[in-house]
Formats: structure tokens, sequence, C-alpha cells
């Protein structure tokens, strides 16, 4: 589930749950209207409980397409699950400022 | 199949070109030696060089080479420790073995092996080298024990002492319920993941990406006790959908090349994943894909690595000498097309055209320059040959003699330096042979022992000149009337004036040499050298001095590709006339116009000088125009007034030689296609003003021919 929270061009989004392959399709409309109109982008994925090679995916997308728009784009926090994938993947620069 | 052949072949070009720099630095090198034997900085650089031949014949695996080498090496290599003392009988051994280090290149590099001749030549010199080594340390002609590294980088073994994973991931893995992550997390149990990149290069923009779909490549370097059949099943599973490639610790650089090439991401970009991973070093991925880029295989015998470094140090590019023709032609055809965009500018008078076309003018001589440039090469190239000349023409005959060079940063088109090369030999040789008198003949007439030939170049207008002098005994002008008289070119009794003599030296089989040696004296020289720089749309020239010396002077052209000219008119067809030439231009005043038809002169500005009416000399038909004028052209101190119809100005001429047929037309030189499609021919001002000259001293003669008939004076 993802919780969208607006105030004035900075916007948040809030995971929570599984963020898998299961929920990519949803998730990918989700992410992509958020960039609408919005200066920076704060990731909050504290409370997703899964995590996969599809979630990760769907970070990149929404990583690149923000800088292709020139919104800026930061992960605020993370769980377990999705540190475990970052690690294996040595994604983290992925994600840096 | 393996390209060996072919690749190796051309390997062993490269060596050939590299190795004959080389070659000729040691030859220098020995000379200078052999004036200041103390000159250590000379004696390492030498050592230098042959050292540089002999690893780089090792690598291209020619073997005589490198045997000889390493024991001429030693040599050298012993002289600078100072166990040798270096003397001068040594040091002639040491330019002899250059002869004998070139000789076997050229035997190695074509087929048929080395000549028996050559071989037992070599054994004698490494004898001879032997007795001069202490027996303490004595110089080894024979190959050296350390292990040389292999000359190939794609048969190397890589240094890395992990496993290289490398996958791409079919699209639907995910949607088939396999997660990528999961093999990793297993792959981890079996060892672990030194290094892992990811690439997302196949991710679609985000209106096209399919969130079920799997976009993802791995590279990863792998650390692991188990055995490869162990770590190639862990991907069982993927075989089916994805590419899944491993390549195990220390294989061959090939195979982690060849698998960057075949993997979809750009070559650079996978070699730092390779690099940062440890699979690669950065060594070994650029020398491996410059060895791929050159056509060699992992089985080719090896490549010309120290020949490739030493060029990139020096900065320079070889360029196929055809490539840089073709370069240049287009350049020429550039020019003119460029001159003709303006010619239609200026008709159309619209002034944006006007000044884009200037500024492309601009331009075209910009890169016209530098087309020129390019095949421009310094003299002292070509003249850096005859030292070695003179010092082997002068022992041979016993005389002392050294080549002095002046002026050799002049720069000359390079065909035409590849063309005047064995003419300026033959005149070096000439002047050793001829002209520089045995040692104590010089001492009794009061010269230094020894004798010097100088060599000098200059730019003079559109030209090079190229002067041979030497301050030995001059031109015999009574022997060279004794044998123009023998040969029947004059009469028993005939004088002859000393210009008169001179051009009896340029005749075919003349020789005033009273011994036919070895080197010259065959008779088949001056006029060899002069028909030779004739082709070239060059002269010669020889003055001497008896008892002082001879001086030889060639005149050549900058160049033969574009010519900055001037566009004149005769009868409605143009004309062109090399710009360095022309020293003012004039309208032609009705007075003078009328006496001309007369007088034999023209006059201008006050002071005389003859001229030519280009009209009749040319054959130009069609009726007078109402004005003429004239262009006043120079060659060397001669000044001739030119008579045309119109001037038309400054042009590029790019030059097209004349066919057969017009190539004996005296006063032209050549034809260019001018900005409106037709034909120019080119002027010849040396030419034209001799025509002038002999024009007005055939009518002094007349005149004078004439007035004799008419008084009783002798001549005076």
């Amino acid at each position: 589930m993802i919780k969208t929270r607006k105030k004035k061009g900075s916007v948040t989004l809030n995971a929570s749950g599984p963020f898998t392959v299961a929920e990519a399709a949803e998730n990918k409309t989700k992410l992509l209207s958020a960039i609408e109109g919005a200066n920076e982008l704060h990731v909050e994925l504290e409370g997703v409980t899964a995590f996969d090679t599809a979630g990760l995916q769907l970070l990149i997308m929404l990583r690149r397409e923000a800088d292709r728009k020139g919104v800026r784009v930061v992960i605020s926090s993370m769980s377990k699950p999705v540190n475990e994938v970052l690690e294996l993947y040595d994604a983290y620069s992925m994600f840096s400022a | 199949m393996p390209a060996g052949d072919s690749t190796k072949d051309k390997a062993v070009k490269v060596f050939v070109q590299e190795c004959a720099e080389l070659l000729a630095e040691m030859e220098m090198g020995l000379l200078r030696l052999e004036k200041s034997p103390g000159d250590t900085e000379t004696l390492n650089a030498v050592f230098r060089a042959v050292h540089t031949v002999k690893g780089a014949s090792g690598v291209v695996g020619l073997d005589d080479v490198e045997f000889f080498a390493h024991g001429v090496e030693n040599v050298l290599d012993r002289l600078r420790d100072g166990d040798v003392e270096i003397t001068p009988d040594l040091t002639a051994m040491l330019i002899a073995s250059h002869d004998m280090i070139k000789a076997l290149v050229e035997a190695s590099a074509s087929p048929g092996g080395l000549p028996q001749a050559v071989a037992s030549e070599r054994d004698r010199m490494a004898k001879a080298f032997a007795e001069y080594c202490p027996s303490e340390k004595p110089c080894e002609f024979t190959p050296e024990p350390e292990a040389a590294p292999s000359g190939n980088p794609l048969s190397r073994q890589a240094a890395t002492a992990n496993h290289h994973i490398s996958l791409r991931f079919g699209r639907d893995i995910m949607r088939h319920g396999l997660d990528p992550a999961s093999f990793l997390s297993y792959l981890t149990k079996l060892g672990e993941i030194v290094s892992i990149t990811a690439l997302l290069d196949a991710l679609p923009p985000a209106t096209s990406f399919d969130p079920e779909a799997c976009y993802l490549g791995l590279e990863l370097d792998f650390s692991s006790m188990r055995d490869r059949a162990e770590i190639d099943e862990v991907f069982d599973f993927l075989r089916e959908d994805c590419s899944v490639r491993i390549i195990p610790p220390e294989s061959p650089v090939a195979e982690y090349l060849r698998l960057i090439q075949e993997l979809p991401e750009d070559n650079e970009r996978l070699g730092d994943v390779f690099i940062k991973g440890g699979a690669l070093t950065e060594r070994e991925f650029r020398e491996g894909m410059r060895a791929l880029e050159s056509g060699m295989t992992e089985e080719t015998a090896g490549g010309p690595q120290e020949a490739q470094t030493a060029s990139a140090e020096r900065g320079t590019v070889r360029v196929d000498t055809a490539r840089l023709d073709r370069l240049v032609n287009a350049v020429g055809e550039l020019v003119i097309n460029a001159s003709a965009v303006r010619q239609h500018a200026e008709r159309l008078t619209d002034s944006l055209l006007l000044s884009s076309s200037s500024v492309l003018g601009k331009l075209v001589e910009v890169i016209r320059d530098s087309a020129m440039g390019l095949r421009m090469v310094p003299l002292a190239d070509t003249f850096g040959r005859y030292y070695r000349v003179v010092r082997d023409a002068a022992r041979e005959t016993g005389k002392e003699a050294e080549l002095i060079v002046d002026g050799g940063e002049t720069e000359i088109d390079r065909n035409v330096a590849d063309a005047i090369r064995d003419p300026l030999m033959h005149l070096v040789r000439n002047a050793v042979d001829h002209g520089i008198e045995p040692p104590q003949e010089r001492v009794s007439r009061g010269k230094q022992k020894r004798g010097v030939i100088r060599l000098s170049a200059t730019h003079a207008g559109g030209s090079v000149v190229i002067e041979v002098s030497d301050d030995g005994r001059g031109i015999d002008m009574k022997s060279a009337l004794a044998k123009s008289r023998e040969m029947g070119l004059a009469g028993k009794t005939e004088e002859l004036s000393e210009a008169e003599l001179t051009d009896m030296l340029f005749r075919p089989g003349f020789s005033t040499a009273p011994d036919v040696t070895r080197l010259s004296g065959r008779g088949v020289g001056l006029d060899v050298v002069k028909s030779n720089i004739e082709s070239l749309r060059g002269t010669v020239e020889l003055k001497s001095a008896p008892g002082a010396g001879t001086s030889i002077r060639i005149t050549l052209p900058l160049t033969l590709a574009i010519v900055e000219g001037f566009l004149v008119e005769i009868g409605g067809r143009g004309f062109v006339v090399n710009m360095d030439a022309v020293v003012e231009c004039m309208l032609l005043q009705r007075s003078e116009r009328a006496a001309l038809k007369i007088r034999d002169h023209i006059n201008v500005r006050g002071k005389a000088m003859p001229f030519l009416r280009l009209r009749e000399v040319l054959g130009v038909a069609g009726e007078e125009p109402r004005f003429e004028h004239v262009l006043v052209v120079r060659h060397e101190d001669k000044r001739v007034g030119l008579v045309v119809d119109e001037l038309r100005g400054q042009i590029q001429a790019v030059v097209k030689p004349l066919g057969k047929l017009y190539s004996d037309t005296r006063g032209v030189s050549g034809a260019t296609i001018l900005g409106n499609g037709s034909v120019a021919l080119i002027l010849d001002v040396q030419q034209m003003v001799a025509i002038a000259l002999e024009e007005s001293a055939e009518r002094i003669a007349a005149s004078k021919e004439a007035s004799l008939r008419v008084s009783d004076y002798p001549e005076e």
C-alpha cells in the first residue's frame, strides 16, 4: 500500500506491506503520478514487509523518471527486507543524492 | 582458421618501420661517436636504440635480428661500463653492425630466409666482436636465458583468482516466479560475492516500463573454493530464459574480452565494470583491446608492443600515404569549388551570401594550408642520409671529408623529397669523389686537410633552393673542353664559353673524371640528375671556380599541388602565374603600346626591361583588345613584362599536370580548372623569363649585325 502526502511541491510516499512483483503494476501507477508536479519526492520504506527485484526495479525506474523531470528523490527510510535486497545488489549508489 | 599469417605480417610491417627509425638513430649516434668518442650521452642513446630493436624484434619473433642485436647491445653495455675502450676500429665495427642489423631485418621481412652471404658475414662479425670483449665478461650473441613474457596480451592469463559470472535475465522470469535475488542469496552460501554490478541499460522509459518484467543484468566476481561444476549448477534453472556466462579464474584475457564484446552494453563501460570487479586489470583490458583491434587473436605469435608504446610516447600518428594523397586531392577539389562559390556570390551581390562565402573561403584556406602542411617534410630527413654517404665515400677514396647541413628545417612536399633523394645522393658522392682533393694535395694548396661538402636549403619565392657545394678542386674547364671536342660536341678549334662548357657537363655520357671509380665517374651522372629534377618542374645550375670548389644549385617547386596564383586573360582565355613571381601590374599606356611594336624593351617607371607579348608567344587567336595590361614578373634577379589583355586577380590554382601532349611545351608548367569550369594554363615564369631574354638577345644580335654591315668597326 502506498500513501501519498503532498505539501507545497514536496511529496512524501509512504509504502507499507509487501512491495514485490505482485504489487508492482499498481505501485508503478502510484509512483509515477506522485512525481507529477512535485519538486521533491521522499520515499519512506520502513513499513515494507517484503521486497524483491521487482520492487528494486520500480524504485530505479522512479529514480530515473524523476531525474529526467528534474525532481529530487530521496529514500528517507527503509525496512530490513529492503535493506537486504539493496545490500545483495550493492545498489545503494543508485539512490544516493 | 587462425588469422595468424596476415596479422603477423602486419605486426612485422609495423616493426620494420619502427626499426628503420631506431636504426637511423643508431647510425647517427655512431657517426657522432666516431668524431667525439667521449660522448657518453650519445653512447647511451645508441645503446637504447639497439636495446629497443632487440626487444621489439623478439616480440615479433624475428630471432636472427634479436640475437644479433642482443650481441651488439652487449658490446655497447661493456662500453658503457668502461670494461672496453672505445677505439676507432671498434666504432667502425659498430657502424658495420648497424648495416648488418639492417640486412637481417630486410632478410627476415622477406620470403626466402637469410642468404648464406649475410649469415656468414654475421658470424664473422660476431667472432670479431667476441675478440673485443674481455674474457671475464664475454659478449653473448645467443639468446638470453631470461623468460620473456608472452608477447601476445590475449593469450596471457588474467591475474584474477575469482570466477567472473555474467548474467542477463530473461524478461519473463519474475512472472514465472523466479527472482534473481534468490540466486544471489544462494551464491553467497557457496562463496563470497567480491563485487557485483547491476546493469539496467535495458530498463525502458517509464511509459513503456513493464513492472512485472525483468530488465536486469549482473556482472559478478565470485570467490569460492567450490569447483566450476558446482557453481554452474546454481544457475541451472535460469539457463533456459537467461544468458549465463561463467569465466573461471586465471582464464586467458581473450575470453574476458570476447565476453565483453558479446555483451550488449558498451565495451568501454563493461571494461570499467570488469576492472572495478577485479576480473581484469586496467592493463590487461587496454592491451587486450588494442591487440584485438589490430586483428590479433590468441594464436598470434606476438605483437609489437614496445614499438607501439614507443610511437605513442612520441606523440605522432602514422598515416597511410595513399590516404593522405586522397585527402589532399579532395582538398584540392574543395578549393576549386569554394572559389566557384565565391565567384557566383560576387555575381549575385547578395550580401549574406557574400559574407558566408567569404567565411567559407577563409576556412577552406585554413584546411588547404593544413592539408598541404601534412605533405611537407623537413629536408633534414632527406639530408640526414648523406652523412653516412660522405663518410663512406671519403674512406673508400682515401680522402677526408665532412658534410655540413644548413637549413634542414626547410620543408618540402614529401613526394618531391622522395624524388630528389637519389639525384642528391649522386651529387654528394660526386663532390667527394671528384671534387674534394686527397689530403696532401689540399694541404699543398693551403686548404684544410678535411674537405667540406655543404648541403643547404632555403625557401625563395614559391620554390625551394637546394645547394650542394664543395671546397674542392672545381671543374677543370680545360678537360671539359677537351672532352667536348672528343665527343664531337665542339669543333677541334672551337672555343666554348664557360656557360657553354657547363652545359656540356649535363650531357649524357659526359665525364671528365680520369678514372672511373666505383662510385661515380661512369658518365651517367649529371644528365640523369638534370632530367630527374626537370621532371619535378625544377632546375639545375652549376657554378665552379677552379681550385676553389663547385656548387650545384637545384630549384624545386614547394609543392606540386596547389599554387597561389595571379589570373590573367588573353583572348578570353585564362592563364595563371605563380603569385610569388608577380612584382606589379599596370595598364599599358597607349604611347608605350605603340612603341613596343618597334622597341625591344618596355619602359616600366623609367626602367627598361624585356617583355613578351603573350598573345604571340602563346599563339592566342582573336583580335587585339582595346586595352592591354602588363604583368611584371620576376625570376631570381631578372624581370620581364608580360603583356596580356586583362588582369583578373588572385586565385588559388589546384595544379593538374599537363598530359603527354603538352609536357614539352615551353613556358607552360601545368593547368588548372577555374571556378567557371574553364581550363587555364599555368605559366612557368622561369621559362618565360628565359624566352624573353632569348628574344631580347636575338633582337639585339639582329640589330648589331645590321649595324655591323653598316659600319666597319670590329665587334666589341
